[in-house]
């Protein structure tokens, strides 16, 4: 393999494996921190619920809250006779 | 110091009094504001460090009338307070923020929040409004009589929250004295104004002339339909020069790398992946700014909750309510922040419909989608004598997702049981000059949010997406493009059929897959898919003279019909679990938008291919 070749091996390798990770961090977190905990052999570490402020859509202000986002979820409620 | 030891600080108040500016003026964050209530829905934490070295945990909390809470997000507020929410430790002090044109109002709460028997300190915001419209508050006396240290603050000023960190760098102040449980808290309040506010009649007069154009039945709306149409149509006419700029700059590097490097993958991988792909969807940042821009001046104006109160009659027979109006407002940004907001919502029926329908606002990232259609088959053309044909199509397009909103509503309050209606009731802020420094700021925030999704998840789904069409690589001696042999190729001739009647070529077919984690990406997908199709020299030209060239109308129309429905992206799918507890909502709110979008493709297709 030339110079050149090799050159271009390793840049689409790294930037085809950095991609799938950042894909992973976005879309599936928990199973990119298990993966994670796979290969360095550690315990995973509390991440963040996947979409919602500070997680899945980056669209909104970028929100910088420390802790994950509170679940407030819909309940509802029979009428009291 | 330890967080341990720092000082808990609560920042407390009715909505739309400044909290959250004053919270990013302490903390340095920058969580939205606007000029409306319900901004804020969670609550947001942050830290400060006060002249003397001391830690403060500042907790900003959603705004709200009263400790009786009657929404999800007034009652993060009250339990917070309460030392009930779980996890969170009781604050040490309350900061009640309270908007100083309208201490009628905000006063109630503060009498309220004294019965917790928390210190309290009252920081009086917005004290350079009150001062223009000649509002004389005197401090020492509102704080001899309320018991509790009394500062002013001007949150959207540099210094403006000085005197309240003096404050919060001292001793905790004693115990307000509370009130007896059964006191009359408007009489109370009357009373305070009475001794330590003095107001001019004149105040309102300036609101109030303008409410009677702009809450007007007829004019009013008549008002609200022609800022839309404005807006629409600016985001042709205005973005144009800057779009062909961008796309100049994409062009010539292109072409800079196709002539450096050899032929080859990492050529291919530059070229056809990363700059026809995420460079095909940067082009579109003016047009998302321009969106923006409107939008920020119409919050910062206090405009926007007034076409809350003019929508409420349509609203609530499409089965809503007129808090919905703000949800879906944000929609148009992301479905994501709207269905969140729709936590303002008290009654749980009306806040599962906004939900539901939030999706079918035109978010921002539809945007690319629409501008590349409609710059690619719409003439740019003038009709009657005055308005850019392509912005008129882009307005019918965000109409028919307003209109299918207000249908699909109407649908399921046709199906449920309940059919109570709430009344609308809603502050409607002072109007403000939008302050240029601030709309100049939220533009830089979205173009890098915008840039930053652009770099990182869409350029990453975009290089996926390249290998995906370039391997397996076709063997030596193949004739046709290599994506007809890759696997990309292979899986978009395989779900082509399902397709086929709405008039999705394979290529389309593709793009669609990569949509489903961020619109936008449906763009790339089709810049780096047509780039890689190409057996010819040509294959960096931009996407829009292909797409032009190869697509008929009638699939034009067809892709843009899908993406008024198209099923949502999978955040936002996630998000619709988590507010609604459960997969069954996703599942229909999933399964809804895939007919509807398929439905309308299939009439547009079948309908304009007829006609043409």
């Amino acid at each position: 393999m030339s110079a050149y070749g090799l050159v271009e091996f390793l840049v689409i390798g790294g930037a085809l494996l950095l991609s799938a990770w950042s894909v992973l961090g976005q879309f599936a977190p928990r199973l990119r921190a298990r993966l994670l905990s796979a290969l360095t052999g550690q315990r995973p570490a509390a991440t963040a619920k996947a979409a919602g402020c500070d997680t899945g859509c980056s669209s909104c202000n970028g929100c910088a809250t420390t802790k994950p986002a509170t679940e407030q979820p819909i309940r509802f409620v029979g009428r009291q006779s | 110091m330890s967080e341990a030891a720092a000082l808990r600080v609560a920042l407390v108040g009715n909505p739309n009094c400044g909290k959250t500016a004053l919270f990013n003026r302490l903390t340095g964050s920058r969580q939205k504001v606007a000029n409306y209530a319900g901004v804020t829905v969670e609550r947001k934490e942050g830290r400060l460090v006060a002249p003397s070295g001391r830690l403060v945990q500042v907790l900003d909390l959603p705004g709200a009338y009263s400790l009786h809470a009657t929404s999800p997000d007034e009652a993060v507020t009250r339990d917070v307070c309460l030392g009930h929410f779980e996890g969170e430790a009781r604050p040490d002090l309350l900061v009640c923020v309270v908007d100083a044109t309208n201490l009628r109002l905000h006063l109630r709460f503060v009498l309220e929040l004294q019965q917790l028997g928390l210190p309290m300190v009252l920081a009086l915001n917005l004290c350079d409004a009150a001062a223009k419209r000649g509002i004389r508050i005197d401090v020492a006396a509102l704080q001899r009589e309320l018991g509790m240290p009394v500062v002013e603050t001007v949150a959207i000023r540099r210094h403006g929250a000085q005197s309240l960190v003096q404050q919060l760098d001292t001793r905790l102040p004693p115990l307000p004295a509370a009130l007896p449980a059964d006191a009359d808290l408007h009489a109370e309040v009357s009373r305070l104004l009475g001794v330590a506010v003095s107001v001019p009649r004149r105040t309102a007069q300036i609101d109030d002339s303008i409410d009677r154009v702009v809450l007007h039945p007829v004019a009013g709306l008549a008002l609200l339909a022609t800022l839309l149409f404005f807006m629409f149509q600016a985001v042709f006419s205005w973005a144009e020069p800057l779009m062909g700029g961008i796309e100049g700059l994409f062009n010539w590097l292109g072409i800079a790398i196709g002539t450096t490097l050899p032929d080859g993958m990492l050529k291919s991988l530059l070229v056809d992946g990363v700059i026809a792909g995420a460079g095909g969807v940067l082009v579109f940042l003016p047009q998302i700014l321009i969106l923006f821009l409107f939008i920020l001046l119409l919050e910062e104006s206090g405009y926007l909750p007034r076409a809350a109160f003019l929508l409420d009659r349509l609203m609530v027979g499409a089965g809503l309510t007129g808090r919905s109006f703000i949800p879906l407002l944000s929609s148009f940004a992301c479905a994501i922040p709207g269905i969140m907001a729709a936590r303002t919502i008290q009654d749980p029926r009306d806040r599962l419909a906004t939900i539901l329908v939030a999706p079918l606002m035109t978010c921002s990232a539809r945007l690319p989608i629409y501008a590349l259609l409609i710059a690619a088959f719409i003439p740019q053309q003038t009709v009657w004598g005055w308005f850019n044909l392509q912005g008129l199509v882009l307005f019918a397009l965000y109409a028919a997702g307003i209109v299918s909103a207000l249908a699909v509503a109407y649908a399921m309050k046709w199906m449920r049981r309940d059919q109570t209606e709430h009344a609308l009731l809603l502050e409607l802020p002072s109007y403000r000059l939008p302050n240029p420094l601030d709309v100049a700021i939220g533009l830089w925030e979205r173009a890098m949010i915008f840039i930053k999704r652009v770099g990182g998840v869409l350029l990453a789904l975009t290089i996926l997406l390249w290998f995906l069409s370039s391997f397996p690589a076709p063997p030596a001696g193949y004739s046709g493009a290599a994506i007809d042999y890759s696997l990309a190729g292979r899986i978009g001739h395989w779900i082509q059929p399902l397709f086929a009647p709405i008039g999705f070529n394979w290529q389309i077919c593709i793009a669609l897959i990569p949509g489903l984690a961020a619109r936008e990406v449906a763009v790339s997908a089709l810049a780096t898919v047509y780039a890689l199709s190409s057996t010819g020299d040509d294959a960096a030209g931009a996407l829009m003279p292909i797409i032009a060239d190869q697509w008929s109308l009638a699939t034009a129309l067809s892709l843009l019909a899908w993406y008024v429905y198209a099923p949502q992206c999978l955040s936002t799918l996630a998000v619709i679990r988590r507010e609604a507890n459960g997969w069954s909502t996703v599942a229909i709110a999933a399964g809804y938008l895939f007919g509807l979008a398929y439905l309308a493709s299939l009439l547009t297709y079948q309908i304009a291919s007829a006609l043409t």
